[in-house]
Protein backbone atom coordinates (compact mmCIF):
# COMPACT_ATOMS: atom_id res chain seq x y z
CA UNK A 1 0.00 0.00 0.00
CA UNK A 2 1.25 3.52 -1.03
CA UNK A 3 -0.25 6.31 1.38
CA UNK A 4 0.29 10.03 -0.15
CA UNK A 5 -0.88 12.81 1.42
CA UNK A 6 -1.45 16.29 -0.37
CA UNK A 7 -1.20 19.79 0.26
CA UNK A 8 -5.04 20.06 -0.56
CA UNK A 9 -5.20 17.90 2.56
CA UNK A 10 -6.34 14.61 0.62
CA UNK A 11 -4.78 11.31 1.62
CA UNK A 12 -4.88 8.59 -1.14
CA UNK A 13 -4.21 4.67 -0.57
CA UNK A 14 -2.81 3.24 -3.88
CA UNK A 15 -2.54 -0.73 -3.99
CA UNK A 16 0.74 -1.37 -5.54
CA UNK A 17 0.69 -4.94 -5.61
CA UNK A 18 1.08 -5.04 -9.41
CA UNK A 19 4.27 -4.01 -9.54
CA UNK A 20 5.80 -6.29 -7.10
CA UNK A 21 3.51 -8.82 -9.42
CA UNK A 22 4.93 -7.44 -12.57
CA UNK A 23 8.75 -7.42 -11.15
CA UNK A 24 8.46 -10.32 -8.49
CA UNK A 25 9.98 -8.47 -6.68
CA UNK A 26 11.14 -10.04 -3.28
CA UNK A 27 11.76 -8.27 0.52
CA UNK A 28 15.41 -7.83 0.40
CA UNK A 29 17.86 -7.23 3.45
CA UNK A 30 21.62 -6.97 3.01
CA UNK A 31 21.78 -6.37 7.16
CA UNK A 32 22.91 -10.05 7.28
CA UNK A 33 25.44 -9.75 5.32
CA UNK A 34 28.74 -10.40 7.77
CA UNK A 35 30.96 -7.96 5.69
CA UNK A 36 29.05 -5.27 6.68
CA UNK A 37 30.94 -2.76 8.95
CA UNK A 38 28.51 0.21 9.63
CA UNK A 39 30.78 2.01 11.80
CA UNK A 40 33.04 2.57 9.03
CA UNK A 41 35.18 5.65 9.86
CA UNK A 42 35.32 7.87 6.70
CA UNK A 43 36.86 11.30 6.79
CA UNK A 44 34.80 14.32 5.56
CA UNK A 45 34.55 14.62 1.37
CA UNK A 46 32.84 16.78 -0.48
CA UNK A 47 31.31 14.91 -3.33
CA UNK A 48 33.45 15.88 -6.53
CA UNK A 49 30.74 15.09 -9.66
CA UNK A 50 29.24 18.80 -9.54
CA UNK A 51 32.60 20.53 -8.50
CA UNK A 52 29.94 22.54 -6.41
CA UNK A 53 28.59 24.96 -9.29
CA UNK A 54 25.21 25.97 -9.01
CA UNK A 55 24.48 28.27 -11.71
CA UNK A 56 26.27 28.89 -14.92
CA UNK A 57 26.63 25.00 -15.75
CA UNK A 58 23.76 24.74 -18.41
CA UNK A 59 21.85 22.54 -16.10
CA UNK A 60 18.66 24.21 -16.72
CA UNK A 61 19.02 24.00 -20.44
CA UNK A 62 20.23 20.15 -20.51
CA UNK A 63 16.77 19.31 -18.78
CA UNK A 64 14.71 20.48 -21.13
CA UNK A 65 16.73 18.62 -23.56
CA UNK A 66 16.74 15.34 -21.45
CA UNK A 67 14.19 13.01 -22.82
CA UNK A 68 11.46 12.31 -20.28
CA UNK A 69 11.84 8.62 -18.86
CA UNK A 70 9.71 5.91 -20.36
CA UNK A 71 7.31 4.03 -18.21
CA UNK A 72 7.17 0.10 -18.05
CA UNK A 73 3.93 0.03 -16.35
CA UNK A 74 0.76 2.41 -17.11
CA UNK A 75 -0.10 4.69 -14.19
CA UNK A 76 -3.63 2.70 -14.06
CA UNK A 77 -2.35 -0.30 -13.10
CA UNK A 78 -1.89 0.92 -9.65
CA UNK A 79 -4.27 3.91 -9.22
CA UNK B 1 -31.55 42.50 33.17
CA UNK B 2 -31.91 39.70 30.65
CA UNK B 3 -29.28 40.49 28.75
CA UNK B 4 -25.63 38.58 29.39
CA UNK B 5 -23.70 42.17 28.14
CA UNK B 6 -25.32 43.82 30.69
CA UNK B 7 -22.58 46.44 32.68
CA UNK B 8 -21.87 45.97 36.55
CA UNK B 9 -20.33 48.38 38.76
CA UNK B 10 -19.27 48.78 42.52
CA UNK B 11 -21.09 51.49 44.39
CA UNK B 12 -17.77 51.19 46.95
CA UNK B 13 -15.80 52.58 44.43
CA UNK B 14 -17.71 55.20 42.27
CA UNK B 15 -20.70 57.49 42.31
CA UNK B 16 -23.87 57.79 40.62
CA UNK B 17 -22.18 58.70 38.06
CA UNK B 18 -19.50 57.02 38.00
CA UNK B 19 -17.81 55.32 34.96
CA UNK B 20 -19.64 51.47 34.33
CA UNK B 21 -16.18 49.43 34.08
CA UNK B 22 -16.19 46.32 35.63
CA UNK B 23 -12.74 46.54 36.91
CA UNK B 24 -11.83 49.67 38.45
CA UNK B 25 -9.58 50.37 42.18
CA UNK B 26 -11.31 50.66 45.40
CA UNK B 27 -11.01 53.13 48.15
CA UNK B 28 -11.00 50.45 50.48
CA UNK B 29 -14.12 51.90 52.53
CA UNK B 30 -15.37 49.81 55.14
CA UNK B 31 -18.58 50.23 53.97
CA UNK B 32 -21.07 47.12 52.83
CA UNK B 33 -21.14 46.39 49.16
CA UNK B 34 -23.34 46.01 46.08
CA UNK B 35 -22.92 45.05 42.98
CA UNK B 36 -25.39 46.58 40.65
CA UNK B 37 -26.15 44.92 37.78
CA UNK B 38 -27.34 47.46 34.62
CA UNK B 39 -28.92 46.95 31.33
CA UNK B 40 -27.26 48.45 28.61
CA UNK B 41 -30.24 51.00 27.55
CA UNK B 42 -31.75 51.42 31.47
CA UNK B 43 -30.95 54.54 33.78
CA UNK B 44 -31.28 52.31 36.63
CA UNK B 45 -29.79 48.97 37.68
CA UNK B 46 -31.85 46.25 36.96
CA UNK B 47 -30.55 44.12 39.73
CA UNK B 48 -28.19 44.08 42.78
CA UNK B 49 -26.14 41.11 43.95
CA UNK B 50 -25.41 41.79 47.69
CA UNK B 51 -23.32 40.12 50.03
CA UNK B 52 -19.94 41.37 50.09
CA UNK B 53 -19.22 43.05 53.80
CA UNK B 54 -16.73 45.58 52.25
CA UNK B 55 -15.26 47.28 49.00
CA UNK B 56 -15.64 45.23 45.86
CA UNK B 57 -12.11 45.31 44.17
CA UNK B 58 -12.66 43.68 40.86
CA UNK B 59 -15.24 41.72 39.22
CA UNK B 60 -14.59 38.88 36.51
CA UNK B 61 -17.22 37.05 34.02
CA UNK B 62 -16.75 33.95 32.67
CA UNK B 63 -18.91 33.92 29.24
CA UNK B 64 -18.62 30.43 29.07
CA UNK B 65 -19.78 29.42 32.36
CA UNK B 66 -21.89 32.54 32.89
CA UNK B 67 -21.12 33.18 36.36
CA UNK B 68 -19.79 36.58 37.72
CA UNK B 69 -16.62 36.36 40.53
CA UNK B 70 -16.64 39.25 42.64
CA UNK B 71 -13.59 39.56 45.28
CA UNK B 72 -12.67 43.14 47.60
CA UNK B 73 -11.43 44.17 50.54
CA UNK B 74 -13.43 40.96 52.88
CA UNK B 75 -11.42 37.87 51.81
CA UNK B 76 -13.91 35.62 50.31
CA UNK B 77 -14.75 35.19 46.44
CA UNK B 78 -18.12 35.30 45.62
CA UNK B 79 -19.53 33.40 42.35
CA UNK B 80 -22.76 34.81 41.14
CA UNK B 81 -25.11 33.83 38.71
CA UNK B 82 -25.90 37.24 37.09
CA UNK B 83 -29.63 36.18 37.05
CA UNK B 84 -30.09 35.29 40.66
CA UNK B 85 -29.70 38.05 43.63
CA UNK B 86 -27.93 35.57 46.07
CA UNK B 87 -24.33 34.16 45.61
CA UNK B 88 -24.17 31.02 44.37
CA UNK B 89 -21.10 30.28 46.78
CA UNK B 90 -18.88 32.21 48.67
CA UNK B 91 -15.27 30.73 48.42
CA UNK B 92 -12.28 31.41 51.65
CA UNK B 93 -8.70 30.86 50.56
CA UNK B 94 -7.41 34.18 51.41
CA UNK B 95 -5.92 35.76 54.50
CA UNK B 96 -5.90 39.07 53.23
CA UNK B 97 -7.72 41.43 50.87
CA UNK B 98 -8.28 40.34 47.63
CA UNK B 99 -6.77 42.42 44.63
CA UNK B 100 -7.74 40.74 41.53
CA UNK B 101 -10.15 38.03 39.80
CA UNK B 102 -9.84 36.45 36.15
CA UNK B 103 -11.51 34.38 34.04
CA UNK B 104 -8.96 33.27 31.93
CA UNK B 105 -10.70 32.51 28.33
CA UNK B 106 -10.02 28.76 27.33
CA UNK B 107 -9.85 27.70 31.07
CA UNK B 108 -11.79 25.98 33.19
CA UNK B 109 -11.04 28.24 35.99
CA UNK B 110 -10.65 31.83 37.55
CA UNK B 111 -7.86 33.02 39.19
CA UNK B 112 -8.16 34.95 42.77
CA UNK B 113 -4.96 37.25 44.46
CA UNK B 114 -4.80 38.64 47.42
CA UNK B 115 -2.26 41.56 48.31
CA UNK B 116 0.33 39.56 50.03
CA UNK B 117 0.72 37.47 46.94
CA UNK B 118 -1.42 34.26 47.53
CA UNK B 119 -3.23 33.10 44.23
CA UNK B 120 -5.37 31.01 44.39
CA UNK B 121 -6.61 28.68 41.02
CA UNK B 122 -10.51 27.95 41.48
CA UNK B 123 -12.43 25.18 39.05
CA UNK B 124 -15.07 26.84 37.88
CA UNK B 125 -17.13 23.90 37.57
CA UNK B 126 -17.06 22.64 40.79
CA UNK B 127 -15.28 25.68 42.60
CA UNK B 128 -13.00 23.64 44.48
CA UNK B 129 -9.32 25.15 44.96
CA UNK B 130 -7.00 23.54 41.63
CA UNK B 131 -3.89 25.14 42.71
CA UNK B 132 -2.39 27.59 45.63
CA UNK B 133 0.75 29.47 45.32
CA UNK B 134 2.49 32.55 46.85
CA UNK B 135 4.73 35.11 45.01
CA UNK B 136 7.93 35.77 46.69
CA UNK B 137 9.77 38.70 47.30
CA UNK B 138 6.65 40.92 46.83
CA UNK B 139 5.23 43.65 49.60
CA UNK B 140 1.62 44.91 48.42
CA UNK B 141 0.62 43.41 45.56
CA UNK B 142 -2.08 45.98 43.86
CA UNK B 143 -2.79 43.65 40.47
CA UNK B 144 -3.14 40.84 39.02
CA UNK B 145 -3.74 39.68 34.97
CA UNK B 146 -3.67 37.28 33.28
CA UNK B 147 -2.97 37.32 29.36
CA UNK B 148 -4.26 34.49 26.98
CA UNK B 149 -2.45 34.68 24.24
CA UNK B 150 0.88 34.51 25.99
CA UNK B 151 -0.20 32.24 28.38
CA UNK B 152 0.79 34.33 31.03
CA UNK B 153 0.02 35.88 34.50
CA UNK B 154 1.35 38.99 35.61
CA UNK B 155 1.19 40.04 39.10
CA UNK B 156 1.93 44.03 39.67
CA UNK B 157 3.57 44.87 43.10
CA UNK B 158 6.17 47.66 42.69
CA UNK B 159 7.90 44.92 40.15
CA UNK B 160 5.99 42.49 37.83
CA UNK B 161 6.43 38.77 38.56
CA UNK B 162 5.43 37.07 35.45
CA UNK B 163 4.29 33.48 35.55
CA UNK B 164 3.42 30.88 32.76
CA UNK B 165 0.90 28.54 32.97
CA UNK B 166 0.05 25.83 30.85
CA UNK B 167 -2.83 25.75 29.15
CA UNK B 168 -5.10 22.54 28.18
CA UNK B 169 -5.70 21.79 24.70
CA UNK B 170 -8.21 22.95 22.72
CA UNK B 171 -10.59 20.07 21.75
CA UNK B 172 -10.87 21.80 17.67
CA UNK B 173 -7.22 21.51 16.87
CA UNK B 174 -4.61 19.39 18.36
CA UNK B 175 -2.34 22.15 18.85
CA UNK B 176 -1.78 25.73 18.88
CA UNK B 177 0.98 25.92 16.06
CA UNK B 178 1.13 24.85 12.73
CA UNK B 179 1.82 21.00 12.42
CA UNK B 180 5.17 20.92 11.16
CA UNK B 181 6.14 16.85 11.33
CA UNK B 182 4.54 13.84 13.14
CA UNK B 183 5.29 10.70 13.88
CA UNK B 184 3.70 7.44 15.10
CA UNK B 185 5.13 4.78 17.64
CA UNK B 186 3.40 1.50 16.87
CA UNK B 187 5.44 0.22 19.81
CA UNK B 188 4.02 2.73 22.21
CA UNK B 189 0.95 3.59 20.30
CA UNK B 190 1.80 7.18 20.82
CA UNK B 191 1.86 10.10 17.93
CA UNK B 192 4.49 12.64 18.39
CA UNK B 193 3.40 16.29 16.81
CA UNK B 194 5.73 18.56 16.64
CA UNK B 195 4.64 22.30 16.64
CA UNK B 196 7.00 25.23 16.35
CA UNK B 197 9.70 24.51 19.05
CA UNK B 198 7.44 22.35 20.81
CA UNK B 199 6.64 18.29 20.74
CA UNK B 200 3.33 17.23 22.25
CA UNK B 201 2.65 13.07 23.06
CA UNK B 202 -0.65 11.74 22.18
CA UNK B 203 -2.09 8.66 23.08
CA UNK B 204 -3.47 7.09 20.36
CA UNK B 205 -6.04 4.67 21.91
CA UNK B 206 -7.77 7.21 24.27
CA UNK B 207 -6.62 10.00 21.83
CA UNK B 208 -5.87 12.08 24.98
CA UNK B 209 -2.42 14.41 25.19
CA UNK B 210 -0.24 12.56 27.96
CA UNK B 211 3.27 15.01 27.55
CA UNK B 212 4.90 17.59 25.76
CA UNK B 213 8.46 18.37 25.47
CA UNK B 214 8.35 22.43 25.68
CA UNK B 215 11.28 24.66 23.99
CA UNK B 216 13.19 21.87 22.14
CA UNK B 217 15.17 24.41 20.32
CA UNK B 218 15.62 27.95 19.77
CA UNK B 219 13.93 27.67 16.39
CA UNK B 220 11.22 25.27 15.11
CA UNK B 221 11.09 21.59 14.90
CA UNK B 222 11.74 20.73 11.06
CA UNK B 223 12.21 17.12 11.40
CA UNK B 224 11.83 13.77 14.05
CA UNK B 225 12.95 10.08 13.99
CA UNK B 226 12.23 7.46 16.18
CA UNK B 227 14.63 5.02 17.05
CA UNK B 228 14.61 1.04 16.92
CA UNK B 229 13.15 0.58 20.59
CA UNK B 230 11.27 3.31 20.13
CA UNK B 231 12.43 4.90 23.68
CA UNK B 232 14.65 7.83 21.82
CA UNK B 233 13.25 11.04 19.60
CA UNK B 234 15.42 12.32 17.24
CA UNK B 235 14.77 15.71 16.44
CA UNK B 236 15.79 18.76 14.14
CA UNK B 237 15.86 22.15 13.99
CA UNK B 238 15.51 24.60 11.37
CA UNK B 239 18.89 25.79 12.49
CA UNK B 240 20.89 22.64 11.77
CA UNK B 241 20.77 21.37 15.23
CA UNK B 242 20.24 18.17 15.96
CA UNK B 243 18.90 16.61 19.99
CA UNK B 244 18.33 13.02 20.86
CA UNK B 245 15.31 12.79 23.22
CA UNK B 246 14.47 9.96 26.01
CA UNK B 247 10.52 9.37 25.19
CA UNK B 248 9.53 8.40 28.33
CA UNK B 249 11.25 11.75 30.22
CA UNK B 250 11.51 14.01 27.31
CA UNK B 251 14.66 14.91 28.89
CA UNK B 252 17.78 15.86 26.31
CA UNK B 253 20.09 13.16 26.34
CA UNK B 254 22.18 13.72 23.60
CA UNK B 255 23.16 16.53 20.99
CA UNK B 256 24.55 15.52 17.55
CA UNK B 257 26.73 17.62 15.51
CA UNK B 258 24.89 20.48 13.70
CA UNK B 259 24.88 21.17 10.22
CA UNK B 260 25.60 24.12 9.38
CA UNK B 261 23.68 27.04 10.91
CA UNK B 262 23.14 29.62 8.19
CA UNK B 263 21.52 27.57 5.73
CA UNK B 264 21.33 23.84 7.94
CA UNK B 265 17.42 23.01 7.79
CA UNK B 266 17.52 19.57 8.98
CA UNK B 267 15.58 17.83 5.91
CA UNK B 268 15.86 14.34 6.72
CA UNK B 269 16.62 12.03 9.94
CA UNK B 270 16.85 8.16 9.49
CA UNK B 271 17.67 5.67 12.18
CA UNK B 272 20.38 2.79 11.59
CA UNK B 273 18.36 0.63 13.69
CA UNK B 274 20.56 -2.72 14.76
CA UNK B 275 23.68 -0.39 13.45
CA UNK B 276 22.53 2.41 16.44
CA UNK B 277 23.49 5.13 13.85
CA UNK B 278 21.64 7.77 13.05
CA UNK B 279 21.66 9.56 9.07
CA UNK B 280 20.75 13.25 8.73
CA UNK B 281 20.52 15.81 5.50
CA UNK B 282 20.41 18.89 5.99
CA UNK B 283 20.02 22.01 3.59
CA UNK B 284 23.64 22.68 3.73
CA UNK B 285 24.00 19.68 0.83
CA UNK B 286 25.48 17.44 3.64
CA UNK B 287 24.92 13.85 4.38
CA UNK B 288 26.10 12.95 8.03
CA UNK B 289 25.81 9.44 9.64
CA UNK B 290 26.30 10.05 12.97
CA UNK B 291 26.96 7.14 16.05
CA UNK B 292 23.84 7.12 18.52
CA UNK B 293 26.26 7.12 21.44
CA UNK B 294 26.27 9.48 24.13
CA UNK B 295 29.86 9.62 25.37
CA UNK B 296 30.43 12.82 27.87
CA UNK B 297 34.22 13.23 27.32
CA UNK B 298 33.46 13.23 23.38
CA UNK B 299 32.23 15.93 21.30
CA UNK B 300 29.44 15.74 19.15
CA UNK B 301 31.61 15.62 16.04
CA UNK B 302 33.40 12.56 17.41
CA UNK B 303 30.71 10.75 17.27
CA UNK B 304 30.33 11.48 13.23
CA UNK B 305 31.12 8.31 11.26
CA UNK B 306 30.54 9.67 7.98
CA UNK B 307 30.47 12.85 6.12
CA UNK B 308 29.59 13.67 3.01
CA UNK B 309 29.52 17.28 1.56
CA UNK B 310 28.02 19.65 -1.43
CA UNK B 311 25.73 15.90 -2.86
CA UNK B 312 23.49 18.23 -4.52
CA UNK B 313 24.16 21.81 -6.18
CA UNK B 314 21.38 23.09 -3.94
CA UNK B 315 19.77 22.50 -1.33
CA UNK B 316 19.21 19.15 -0.43
CA UNK B 317 15.30 19.27 0.97
CA UNK B 318 14.47 15.75 1.00
CA UNK B 319 16.01 12.38 2.00
CA UNK B 320 15.06 8.77 3.31
CA UNK B 321 17.30 5.40 4.20
CA UNK B 322 16.48 1.95 3.50
CA UNK B 323 18.27 -0.16 5.97
CA UNK B 324 17.26 -3.19 3.91
CA UNK B 325 18.81 -1.96 1.50
CA UNK B 326 22.24 -0.07 3.03
CA UNK B 327 21.33 2.89 0.72
CA UNK B 328 20.61 6.81 1.30
CA UNK B 329 18.59 8.57 -1.11
CA UNK B 330 18.18 12.85 -1.41
CA UNK B 331 16.53 15.10 -3.13
CA UNK B 332 17.47 18.10 -3.77
CA UNK B 333 16.77 22.07 -4.90
CA UNK B 334 18.51 21.09 -8.06
CA UNK B 335 15.46 18.75 -9.00
CA UNK B 336 17.71 15.43 -8.90
CA UNK B 337 17.27 12.59 -6.76
CA UNK B 338 20.92 10.95 -5.38
CA UNK B 339 21.05 7.72 -4.21
CA UNK B 340 24.14 6.78 -2.20
CA UNK B 341 25.71 3.91 -0.06
CA UNK B 342 25.39 4.03 3.63
CA UNK B 343 28.19 1.85 4.60
CA UNK B 344 30.77 3.95 2.03
CA UNK B 345 29.15 6.99 1.95
CA UNK B 346 29.64 6.63 -1.91
CA UNK B 347 27.21 8.19 -5.08
CA UNK B 348 25.37 5.00 -6.11
CA UNK B 349 23.10 6.60 -8.54
CA UNK B 350 20.94 9.53 -10.07
CA UNK B 351 17.77 10.24 -11.27
CA UNK B 352 17.27 13.37 -13.78
CA UNK B 353 13.85 13.43 -14.83
CA UNK B 354 11.94 15.55 -12.56
CA UNK B 355 11.53 19.18 -13.77
CA UNK B 356 10.95 20.72 -10.08
CA UNK B 357 12.70 20.34 -7.01
CA UNK B 358 12.59 16.87 -5.47
CA UNK B 359 10.27 17.14 -2.61
CA UNK B 360 9.98 13.76 -1.55
CA UNK B 361 12.11 10.67 -1.70
CA UNK B 362 10.53 7.64 -0.01
CA UNK B 363 11.86 3.83 0.06
CA UNK B 364 8.97 1.49 -0.28
CA UNK B 365 10.46 -0.97 2.09
CA UNK B 366 10.94 -3.82 1.95
CA UNK B 367 11.27 -3.56 -1.97
CA UNK B 368 14.19 -2.09 -3.99
CA UNK B 369 11.55 0.58 -5.02
CA UNK B 370 11.90 4.21 -4.73
CA UNK B 371 9.72 6.77 -4.70
CA UNK B 372 10.02 10.59 -5.57
CA UNK B 373 7.78 13.50 -6.38
CA UNK B 374 8.28 16.92 -6.82
CA UNK B 375 6.70 20.55 -6.36
CA UNK B 376 4.52 20.16 -8.91
CA UNK B 377 2.70 16.86 -8.26
CA UNK B 378 4.46 14.63 -10.12
CA UNK B 379 5.46 11.21 -9.02
CA UNK B 380 7.33 8.40 -10.24
CA UNK B 381 8.27 5.13 -8.56
CA UNK B 382 11.11 3.66 -9.98
CA UNK B 383 13.14 -0.01 -9.67
CA UNK B 384 16.59 -0.26 -8.21
CA UNK B 385 17.79 -3.00 -9.86
CA UNK B 386 21.49 -4.84 -8.98
CA UNK B 387 22.48 -5.14 -12.41
CA UNK B 388 20.52 -2.39 -14.86
CA UNK B 389 20.77 0.56 -12.74
CA UNK B 390 17.34 2.17 -12.29
CA UNK B 391 13.98 1.77 -14.22
CA UNK B 392 11.10 3.63 -14.63
CA UNK B 393 8.14 2.02 -13.37
CA UNK B 394 5.39 4.21 -13.22
CA UNK B 395 5.21 8.16 -13.65
CA UNK B 396 1.87 10.09 -12.60
CA UNK B 397 0.64 13.21 -11.34
CA UNK B 398 -1.56 14.24 -8.35
CA UNK B 399 -4.42 16.12 -9.92
CA UNK B 400 -7.03 17.63 -7.78
CA UNK B 401 -8.73 18.97 -11.11
CA UNK B 402 -8.17 18.21 -14.94
CA UNK B 403 -6.86 21.62 -14.55
CA UNK B 404 -5.02 21.54 -11.29
CA UNK B 405 -1.91 19.98 -10.40
CA UNK B 406 -0.88 19.47 -6.68
CA UNK B 407 2.35 18.44 -4.99
CA UNK B 408 2.43 16.27 -2.19
CA UNK B 409 3.30 16.68 1.63
CA UNK B 410 3.60 13.05 2.91
CA UNK B 411 4.23 9.29 1.58
CA UNK B 412 4.49 6.29 3.62
CA UNK B 413 4.25 2.99 2.56
CA UNK B 414 2.69 -0.30 4.13
CA UNK B 415 3.57 -4.00 3.52
CA UNK B 416 1.82 -6.86 5.55
CA UNK B 417 4.89 -10.22 5.56
CA UNK B 418 2.38 -12.52 5.96
CA UNK B 419 -0.60 -11.42 3.92
CA UNK B 420 1.63 -9.56 1.52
Amino acid sequence: MLLIGDEKGEVKIQDITEIIKHYNLKPIDITGDTKRNPHRLKPAENYSMDQAVEDGDNQSEMEQLRPDPTPELDEGKII
Amino acid sequence: MGKTNASVRSKAQSSKKGNQKSNAGAGGKNKAAVEEIFDDLAKEPTKKLEGHKKAIREIAYSLSYKVLVSVGFDFQVFVWNPYWEKEIIKLDGHESPLVGVNCPVGLECFITCDTKGMVNVWNIKDYSQMQTFMVNNVNQVTSMRVVPKHRRLIIGSRVFKVFEYKKPFNSDTSDDNPILCALFSRIRFEFYIAGERSINVWNAKNGKPTRCFKNCFESDITCMALDKEHRKLIVGSHLGKIKVFDLLSGVCINTLESHSEENGEISFIGYGDEDLTIITTAWDRTIKVHKDDRNENQKPADNVLREMRLCHKKDIISGDYAHNLGLIATGGKDNLVRIWEYERMKHDNEIMAHKDEVTTVKFLKPFPLLMTADSKGVMYIWYLTKDDGIKCVVKWINKYSMEIDIPISAVDSYYNEETG
